[in-house]
C-alpha cells in the first residue's frame, strides 16, 4: 500500500502510528511508530521517540529509537538518544550521543 | 498522491496537529487538526476526525469536524461528512452524505475584488461623460456669432461690397458670406425676400431685408438717376 511521506513543509504534532513504511522529510514531535520501516531523510527534524522494524537517520533525531530489527545512522544523520535494536550501525561523519542497548 | 508534498497512508494513525504549507493526501486515519494552505484530499479509506483549514479540500473518505477552505470545498460521491462547511464555493457530488451547516461565499476573499471591479468599470464610464459635455455645450458656438458682427465691420471699412452697399450700409452682414461663395448672395436674397417681413416685424435693425429687394433698387436708382 502507499506508504506514508511526511513532506518537508509538514509539522506533526502528535503521535505518529503506522503499519506501513513511514518517510520523513518534515518536522514530528511527539511519537513515531511503525510496524515497517522509519525513513528520517536528510532535513528532517525528529523530536520523539521512535519505535519501528528498522530506523535509517539521515536527520536529526531527538528521543529514543527502538527498532526490531536494526538502526542505521547514515552520514549527516544526528541522534540523540538512547538506542534499542540487534543491530546498529553508525556512518563517518554521523554525529551520536547517547546509550546503546543491543540485546547482548 | 505522488504530487503531494505529504502522504498519510492508509495504515498510518496520526493523533495531533498536522501544519503544513504543501498538499496533502490522506488514507489513513487523523485526529486532531489539520492546517495546510495547499489542496487536502481525504482518499476513500481516510477516517478523519478533525478541523480542517486548507486552501482546497477535497473528501472521499469519512469525516467528522469542521472544514474552512480559503478555495472551494469538494465532498464527491461515497464521502461521509459530519461537521459545518465554510468556503467560497462548495461542491457535494450526489452520493456524497453530509450532515453540517454550510456557508458559502466568504466575502473576505472573492467577494470584494468583484465589487471594486464594478465600482472600477462605472468609474471610467463618469470620466469619459463629463468630456463629451464640454463638447456638447460648444462654447465656440457662441463665439461664431459675433464673427459675422465683426466681420460686417470690416466689411464696411473695405467697400468690396460694391452693388448693395452705397444703398445701404447695415446689409453688410451678409456680404462676408458673399465673399467666400459667389452663388451665396442669390440664396440669401432669396432668403431675405421671404423673411422680410418676419425678420422686420422682429429685429428693428434687418439692414438685408431692404437692400436685397431688386425692384426696390432699381426703383431708387432710377429715382435717384432721375433726380
Amino acid at each position: 500500500m502507499a506508504s506514508t511521506v511526511i513532506g518537508p513543509g509538514i509539522t506533526i504534532e502528535g503521535e505518529v502510528i503506522a503499519e506501513d513504511e513511514v518517510v520523513v522529510q518534515g518536522t514530528i514531535r511527539g511519537k513515531l511508530t511503525s510496524q515497517d520501516a522509519v525513513i528520517i531523510e536528510a532535513g528532517a527534524t525528529i523530536e520523539a521517540d521512535v519505535s519501528a522494524a528498522s530506523v535509517v537517520v539521515g536527520g536529526s533525531v531527538t528521543g529514543d529509537v527502538q527498532a526490531a530489527d536494526r538502526v542505521d545512522l547514515q552520514a549527516g544523520g544526528r541522534l540523540v538518544g538512547d538506542v534499542k535494536a540487534a543491530r546498529l550501525t553508525i556512518a563517518d561523519g554521523a554525529s551520536f550521543k547517547g546509550n546503546v542497548d543491543m540485546d547482548v | 498522491m505522488a504530487d503531494s508534498e505529504a502522504i498519510i497512508g492508509q495504515g498510518t494513525f496520526i493523533r495531533g496537529n498536522l501544519r503544513g504549507d504543501g498538499d496533502l493526501s490522506v488514507a489513513g486515519r487523523i485526529e486532531g487538526a489539520i492546517e495546510v494552505r495547499g489542496e487536502v484530499v481525504f482518499e476513500g479509506t481516510s477516517i478523519i476526525q478533525a478541523e480542517v483549514t486548507a486552501g482546497r479540500i477535497v473528501v472521499r473518505g469519512a469525516l467528522a469536524g469542521d472544514l474552512h477552505a480559503q478555495d472551494s470545498i469538494v465532498l464527491e460521491e461515497g464521502c461521509r461528512v459530519a461537521g459545518d462547511l465554510q468556503a467560497p464555493r462548495i461542491r457535494i457530488d450526489q452520493g456524497a452524505l453530509y450532515r453540517g451547516r454550510i456557508e458559502m461565499g466568504e466575502p473576505s476573499a472573492a467577494a470584494p475584488a468583484r465589487k471594486v471591479a464594478q465600482q472600477a468599470r462605472p468609474t471610467p464610464q463618469a470620466a469619459q461623460r463629463p468630456a463629451p459635455q464640454p463638447v456638447r455645450a460648444a462654447p465656440e458656438r457662441p463665439a461664431p456669432a459675433p464673427r459675422p458682427a465683426r466681420a460686417p465691420k470690416a466689411v464696411e471699412a473695405a467697400p468690396p461690397a460694391p452693388p448693395a452697399a452705397p444703398a445701404a450700409p447695415p446689409p453688410a452682414p451678409a456680404v462676408p458670406r458673399v465673399g467666400r461663395v459667389r452663388p451665396a448672395p442669390i440664396a440669401e436674397a432669396a432668403r431675405a425676400e421671404v423673411s422680410p417681413a418676419t425678420s422686420s416685424d422682429d429685429q428693428p435693425p434687418p439692414p438685408v431685408v431692404p437692400a436685397l429687394k431688386k425692384k426696390s433698387k432699381g426703383a431708387v436708382r432710377k429715382r435717384g438717376e432721375s433726380t
